[in-house]
């Protein structure tokens, strides 16, 4: 490798053949300064707010709440309308409308469209 | 010593945003010749090293906060304009490649270029080396022409010394090779 190495600086030495433009360098400098953009004077830190990022979710889950209730409340008053004489005589003492509610929002929740469309092709 | 002492005060100064355009400037004038030789080596052509220099110190003013003070901050700028080099070849190459533009007549560009002072002899070398993979050139050029130790490039490359003289040995044989054919 020595021996190639010393062939290519004999034959073709080490001089620089390229050359710039006079003043080249002397200009340079204050060219480039020129254009570079204005730094800010401190560093911008982003604070984010909490409630914008959670925001999204936010929504989606409370979108996703309401269409919940809005079958329930369907389907509440439907089973009203047909049982509303049975359920009356049934109703355990000290049993409130509001745990009653809660019941079948839960099981609502984990109905599926097969359920739904049975329930609707029953009544 | 009195370089690092010199590095420390002019971080301190690009760390203050009220020093950091005028440190930034010295920065400039101190790096900016040597800078521009090794792109010049690479790309060859003056506007093409002025293009990429002028990107090299752009892209370092905008990332100056991510400057992390491992190196001296001369030799990030010296990576960053190796970086804009290799970019710039890629990007040459895939358009020429795309023109169909011959890679073969370096050496006639060269001696047709008003800012090449070399003779026919030295047209011929810089073809060779211009063949040479992106890596190869610029190893190949640090050594042979600025005669940089290996244990500098390796800091400056990230590269080990032991592959930086592979290289080296790889691209002196790939252009006496290349002579030896045009004998």
């Amino acid at each position: 490798m020595v021996r190639d190495e010393l062939y290519i600086k004999e034959r073709f030495g080490q001089e620089n053949p390229f050359k710039v433009p006079d003043g080249y360098f002397e200009k340079f400098a204050d060219q480039m300064m020129n254009q570079l953009p204005d730094k800010q004077t401190g560093t911008v830190k982003v604070h984010r707010n909490v409630w914008s990022s959670v925001r999204p979710a936010l929504m989606v889950a409370a979108s996703v709440l309401v269409l919940l209730l809005s079958t329930f409340v369907y389907f509440d008053y439907r089973n009203h309308q047909n049982t509303d004489a049975i359920s009356s005589s049934q109703k355990m003492p000290n049993e409130s409308s509001s745990e009653v509610s809660v019941d079948q929002f839960t099981f609502l929740s984990m109905m599926d469209n097969e359920d739904i469309y049975e329930i609707v092709s029953d009544n | 010593m009195a370089g690092r002492k010199d590095d420390t005060s002019l971080l301190q100064q690009l760390e203050n945003p009220k020093t950091r355009r005028q440190a930034f400037s010295k920065l400039v004038q101190q790096s900016s010749e040597q800078l521009y030789w090794v792109i010049r080596r690479i790309v060859m052509d003056h506007d093409d090293a002025n293009d990429v220099l002028q990107n090299t110190f752009l892209k370092a003013w905008n990332n100056l906060d991510d400057f992390k003070n491992k190196s001296k901050i001369s030799t990030w700028v010296y990576r960053i304009a190796i970086n804009e080099s290799l970019d710039f070849l890629r990007s040459r190459n895939s358009r020429m490649s795309f023109l169909g533009e011959d890679h073969n007549n370096v050496a006639n560009q060269l001696l047709a270029d008003e800012y090449f002072d070399g003779d026919e002899t030295q047209a011929v070398l810089q073809e060779a080396i211009s063949k040479l993979p992106e890596v190869q050139r610029i190893v190949f050029n640090l050594r042979y022409f600025d005669e940089m130790k290996y244990s500098e490039m390796s800091k400056l490359l990230n590269t080990s010394e032991g592959a930086l003289k592979a290289s080296y040995h790889l691209a002196v044989l790939k252009i006496t090779e290349y002579f030896k054919k045009k004998d």
